[in-house]
């Protein structure tokens, strides 16, 4: 591993790692995110590598594993390219037939093509494919051409080319003016990323910190660690170019330790960027020093503050806010934090200019957003979706509708704590200020067919948000207890008229007493429920009858079988 | 390697007490809760201190993990 000191080194790099690719022909690429891993694409990889030598063709051919293509419903996926050809479902015992009859014979294995389940069509190319070709892939389009576990994959695809060009050609006060000019918001609250900066940019105190973080509002962030797992250079790059605008000279990215594939890609991530000089003192050569750290602390998730006490060693509380993080975060210094899929958006946005940026999406929302698609959706998934998107086209066009003639009862905005929102409400926009009464842009859409009980699921997500409350705050720990209380006893039959009120107070109250978002996300459920759903609440208390046929309600209570309080590794 | 030998390998500072207890947990398969007076004395923080950051962490546990039995 070589140093780069010279931003011509960067280039010279690039031009040799290109001209070593341009000698293979055809290339077998293989996903491999975690859920591939899951469905075996390892077994695939196997098989592809031992037929491809038995044939002698494996210096002609390579088979490359990459980051995650998306359409979790058809893994493990195979794509052949140049041509784009995509196979699914691909298990050991069809490696042959395809190295057969597409590699060597130019022809399409027809067993294997993708098969879209409304119209019946079947497509063999990956860009024809309704589900990517509805999409707006800005970020996640490298997914597919790069080897998350090899740098050389990305500075071929010009990556850490934005970071020369912010280092060498733009100063500080340049970046930020680019990125405000992009108007980039943050992904996960809509404040202007640009203006952020400026602000801890002017911000007293020395040394200033950038830190990196999954998805702050929703339990779960499958959109974010996908980004880890399939492109972690990206969101090192967006973060050293930050870094370098806002003045900071340390950072940190802070990764869930229950997802190990994005934990190891990041920390190698890590260590080849610092091995090659574009982390640490004088990056690229210039005078500019910066180290980027791995965090893995738990903490609140939905909260900055809570993860910058984690980073710190204490017991990851959330605190009131102001003073804003990015005034006094870590250590009281000021620290400019974002989710990851904000970072990953500054690459391209100083590659190719906020003019280039600002043509994508709506008036006041710029952009693309990466979502989750899952439930009872026919291609359950990654999508990157551009601003302004109706949630009715991303559900139908993208998603291909729900799956098995199923019919469509709500979709929840957010995995987590969402809102649910009725068949009523889908053309609204993927934008933020469309979706701010409904609980703020989202990174995951669930769709909950007839099948669902609104009351129950509920529950549900009360009762974990229950046992994931930190009890920092009273009217988040006892607000989500009381309100799975009250819930518990409408599913079993025993809710009296007055529980409506009571779960609407309580909504109330942990919308606007609780200390952070994860408190104030645990009433949507509740809020969104009760105003769009309440016939069904009232047919569990009044008629003791639940309309989906889910709740089994009786007069006797039923014992719990759940344990209850937070859910704690012996203490 | 022992705890204390990963101990000497860190810095006294607060912000290496979660790395240091990963690295106890990947070594024991647990954090023994033998080990906290000396996590604590080494990063200079009562043992109230590591025992409240551990316990928030879910990943973190200060039990082994049962046999299996089947």
């Amino acid at each position: 591993m070589r140093k780069l000191t010279h931003p011509d080194h960067l280039l010279e790099w690039r031009t040799r790692i290109l001209e070593k690719k341009r000698g293979s022909g055809q290339i077998v690429v293989l996903p491999s995110g975690s859920c591939a891993r899951a469905k075996g694409s390892a077994d695939v990889f196997e098989a592809f590598e031992k037929e491809l030598e038995k044939r002698g063709l494996d210096e002609k051919v390579a088979v490359e594993e990459t980051g995650c293509l998306g359409l979790c419903e058809t893994e493990p996926t195979v794509v052949i390219f140049p041509r784009g050809i995509l196979y699914k479902k691909v298990g050991p015992k069809d490696v042959p037939a395809i190295v057969e009859k597409s590699i060597l014979g130019g022809k399409i294995v027809s067993s294997l093509t993708f098969r879209d389940g409304a119209s019946g069509r079947c497509y063999s190319r990956l860009a024809e494919i309704p589900f990517y070709r509805r999409q707006h892939r800005l970020l996640s389009d490298n997914h597919v051409r790069l080897n998350p576990e090899r740098i050389e994959d990305y500075v071929a695809l010009d990556g850490y080319a934005a970071l020369a060009r912010a280092l060498f050609d733009m100063t500080a006060e340049g970046v930020i003016a680019e990125t405000s000019a992009s108007s980039l918001r943050e992904r996960d609250g809509g404040f202007p990323a640009g203006k952020k900066w400026a602000i801890t940019r002017e911000a007293q105190g020395h040394p200033k910190y950038v830190v990196g973080f999954a998805d702050r509002r929703g339990p779960s962030s499958s959109p974010s660690l996908s980004l880890l797992e399939s492109d972690p250079h990206g969101v090192l790059e967006g973060m050293i170019i930050g870094a370098y605008a806002v003045g900071a000279s340390e950072g940190y990215i802070s990764v869930d330790t229950a997802n190990p594939l994005a934990l190891r890609r990041v920390a190698l991530a890590l260590d080849a960027a610092r091995g090659h000089g574009l982390l640490g003192q004088n990056i690229l050569g210039s005078e500019f020093h910066f180290d980027l750290h791995l965090a893995q602390g738990a903490h609140v998730r939905g909260d900055e503050t809570s993860l910058l006490a984690s980073i710190e060693g204490r017991r990851p509380y959330p605190r009131p806010v102001p003073p804003l993080p990015c005034l006094e975060g870590l250590w009281g210094k000021p620290t400019n934090g974002h989710d990851v899929e904000t970072w990953a958006n500054i690459p391209w946005i100083i590659n190719r200019g906020s003019e280039a940026f600002v043509q994508t999406g709506t008036r006041k929302s710029k952009g693309t957003k990466l979502l989750s698609l899952s439930g009872s959706i026919r291609f359950a998934g990654f999508v990157e979706a551009a601003m302004g998107a109706g949630l009715g086209e991303i559900i139908g066009d993208i998603g291909g509708g729900l799956k098995d003639r199923r019919t469509f009862k709500a979709v929840r905005l957010g995995s987590g704590c969402g809102t649910f929102l009725p068949g009523s409400k889908l053309r609204l926009a993927l934008d933020f200020e469309t979706l701010s009464e409904f609980g703020g842009l989202p990174s995951e859409l669930v769709v909950e067919d007839e099948g669902t009980c609104i009351v129950d699921t509920t529950r549900l997500l009360l009762d974990s948000a229950s046992r994931e409350s930190c009890g920092k705050c009273s009217p988040c720990r006892i607000g989500t207890r009381q309100a799975s209380d009250v819930l518990n006893r409408i599913v079993t039959g025993d809710g009296v008229p007055q529980d409506l009120q009571t779960l609407g107070d309580l909504a109330e109250i942990m919308r606007t007493a609780s200390l952070c978002a994860f408190g104030r996300s645990a009433a949507n459920p509740v809020a969104s429920g009760l105003r769009y759903f309440r016939k069904e609440y009232e047919a569990h208390i009044k008629n003791k009858s639940c309309p989906a046929g889910v709740c089994r309600l009786s007069s006797k209570p039923r014992p719990l079988t759940r344990p209850r309080g937070r859910k704690k590794a012996a203490a | 390697m022992t705890v204390e030998e990963i101990l000497k390998e860190h810095g006294s500072s607060q912000k290496e007490l979660i790395p240091i207890l990963r690295r106890i947990q990947s070594l024991c398969g647990h954090i023994p809760r033998a080990s906290i007076p000396a996590v604590a004395k080494h990063l200079r923080l009562t043992q109230s201190h590591v025992y409240g950051v551990l316990t928030f962490d879910e990943s973190l546990i200060l039990e082994p993990e049962a046999e299996d039995r089947s």
